[in-house]
């Protein structure tokens, strides 16, 4: 059984097709890498699967239950989470309660319990020092993964992550690309979305490819790095 | 340090509201007067500041439930002859009801369209009830003949105040405050950990505008008549928004701060300067807003966080 199938999703923004007929599952526990140049609609696609952009056409399973049209925060409570490409922490709350807001609304713990569970995440993140640091003042290397903490205080089954890995040095990426890892074997299911190609390719079991709003090839990361259209797409004709 | 300032915040609370309570057993007259309005502001302006300050939604129609509330109770009292805390407790209710009826849709709408519509609100029911004279008596006014003593009015605004602030740090301290905060701050993440941020809102907005028309309610009863211009005046709603904004949107204390000082510079002003005061007001609103945009509690706060930052240090 796929954990979310999205069926031939369509986004129109006026005239502009964001995305026309995206389609694609993941299972349980996997990881699924969507890469694309700017503006192939990356970003709408999370937006749409979320519920913070209503579709125009197509439909949304999570777990076999109809998601489409239902709001953010019902989508989050059932297990679909997203973290955003800008990074945006409640800066006047300190990092442990980032998190914590988390716990208390996306599983519903109460507040010694999600309190726990907090501080538990902000150390598998790494970010236990500062816990009690406003969020406003950590670095967008720890912001990143304080989105990352935030998201899986929710208890999700799977995450979409929008460009977590943006701005970071090589060496912040090798750590973030563990730390993906650690967190899929704990069962939990990921989408990335990532301009860094090895990023994405290292990490990722399958891989669909998405262009001005279309789908133009899928396969696994092998397949995909010796696929002509996208060799067109990223680097121009002359390359193919 | 979190967990531990409630506290001692909630002993201070406490001891502050004993001493009230028992004050006006040894003084009378202009001072419980005094304290009588400023704890009735204290609960209108704490009731703003929980829905507003924290949430950073601007009402601009709060006199609505001042209004409804007087009117419900009031006609309640007059035509029917119930007694008064059935009255009260009807005025808050319907009060309520409207909240529920007016936020579902326009809390969905941001910023400045939320403060247009309540505030167009209150304008329509004023008119509503200049019109309605078989039961309003429209700009004649109503005139409400069973009043309480003036010890009373002054204990239960001390107590509805006291119940304002209390739930206002109750609710900042439990997952309803998390959540308020967060709407604050960005409500499209707070929807993405799982905030169902339209029904946080609605649940706040109405709660308030329960307390709001039992206000009014009560007001409009120790004043003993009132008109419509009276009771769905626009002044009702901006004094709760200088009151808060003077203390500083958000923190329980605002209010309380807020509503003190400037309902006795008001008082002062008011019987020294009658013809200026209100020019008087306008600048230190001005001034307080320029240099200190926190208000004074953030203010103050910003104060002692930087002399107790270096002991921190040390430990």
């Amino acid at each position: 059984m796929s954990l979310l199938i999205a069926d031939s999703i369509h986004k129109n923004f006026g005239a502009l097709e964001a995305l026309s007929d995206v389609s694609f599952e993941i299972q349980p526990g996997k990881i699924l890498g969507i890469v694309g140049p700017n503006g192939s609609g990356k970003t709408t696609l999370f937006n749409v699967l979320t519920g913070v952009y209503k579709s125009d056409g197509g439909s949304v399973l999570f777990e076999d239950h109809q998601i489409t049209g239902l709001p953010t925060h019902k989508i989050c409570r059932m297990g679909l989470v997203k973290t955003s490409q800008i990074v945006k922490p409640f800066t006047r709350l300190s990092v442990m309660e980032n998190v914590f807001i988390g716990g208390l609304y996306g599983r519903g713990l109460g507040l010694n319990p999600a309190r726990r569970e907090a501080m538990e995440l902000l150390n598998l993140v790494g970010l236990s020092e500062v816990a009690h640091q406003p969020s406003g003042s950590i670095t967008v290397a720890m912001r990143r993964r304080l989105e990352l903490a935030r998201a899986l205080a929710t208890g999700p089954k799977i995450i979409l992550l929008d460009e977590n890995m943006a701005g970071l040095t090589p060496v912040e990426i090798d750590a973030a690309l563990e730390l993906l890892r650690k967190i899929n074997e704990e069962g939990i299911a990921l989408v990335v979305v990532e301009h860094i190609m090895q990023a994405v390719m290292g990490i990722s079991q399958y891989v669909i490819v998405l262009d001005y709003g279309k789908k133009i090839a899928e396969g696994t990361p092998e397949h995909i790095v010796n696929d002509q259209q996208v060799i067109k797409a990223f680097l121009g004709d002359e390359y193919v | 340090m979190n967990d531990r300032r409630p506290g001692r915040g909630l002993i201070i609370g406490l001891i502050v509201a004993v001493v009230l309570a028992i004050m006006p057993l040894f003084t009378m007259g202009y001072y419980v007067n005094l304290l009588t309005v400023i704890f009735y502001w204290i609960g209108l302006a704490g009731c703003w500041n929980l829905m507003c300050g924290y949430t950073g939604y601007i009402d601009f129609g709060s006199a609505v439930y001042t209004g409804v509330g007087s009117y419900v109770s009031g006609i309640l009292l007059v035509r029917l002859g119930f007694p008064l805390p059935v009255c009260t407790l009807a005025a808050g209710l319907a009060a309520l009801l409207i909240a529920v009826i007016v936020g579902w849709p326009t809390l969905r709408l941001r910023g400045a369209y939320f403060a247009i519509a309540t505030f167009a609100l209150a304008e329509a029911l004023k008119q509503v009830a200049e019109e309605w004279t078989s039961m309003t008596e429209g700009g004649i006014g109503l005139t409400v003949t069973y009043r309480l003593s003036d010890i009373d009015y002054y204990w239960v605004y001390l107590g509805l105040a006291g119940l304002v602030v209390g739930l206002t740090w109750w609710i900042e301290h439990h997952k309803h405050g998390y959540g308020l905060k967060a709407i604050n701050e960005d409500e499209e993440a707070a929807a993405q950990v799982g905030v169902n941020t339209h029904m946080v809102k609605l649940k706040t907005y109405a709660l308030t505008a329960f307390f709001i028309g039992i206000l009014g309610s009560l007001e409009a009863n120790r004043l003993g008549y009132f008109k419509p211009e009276d009771v769905f005046d626009i002044h009702i709603t901006i004094k709760m928004v200088i009151m808060s904004l003077f203390g500083g949107m958000g923190t329980v204390l605002s209010p309380v701060i807020g509503a003190s000082i400037l309902q006795i510079i008001e008082d002062v002003l008011g019987a020294e300067f009658i013809n200026y005061y209100l020019v008087i007001i306008g600048v230190i609103i001005v001034v307080v807003i320029m240099f200190l945009p926190r208000g004074l509690v953030g203010a103050l706060s910003k104060i002692f966080a930087r002399s107790s930052r270096p002991k921190q240090g040390v430990i």
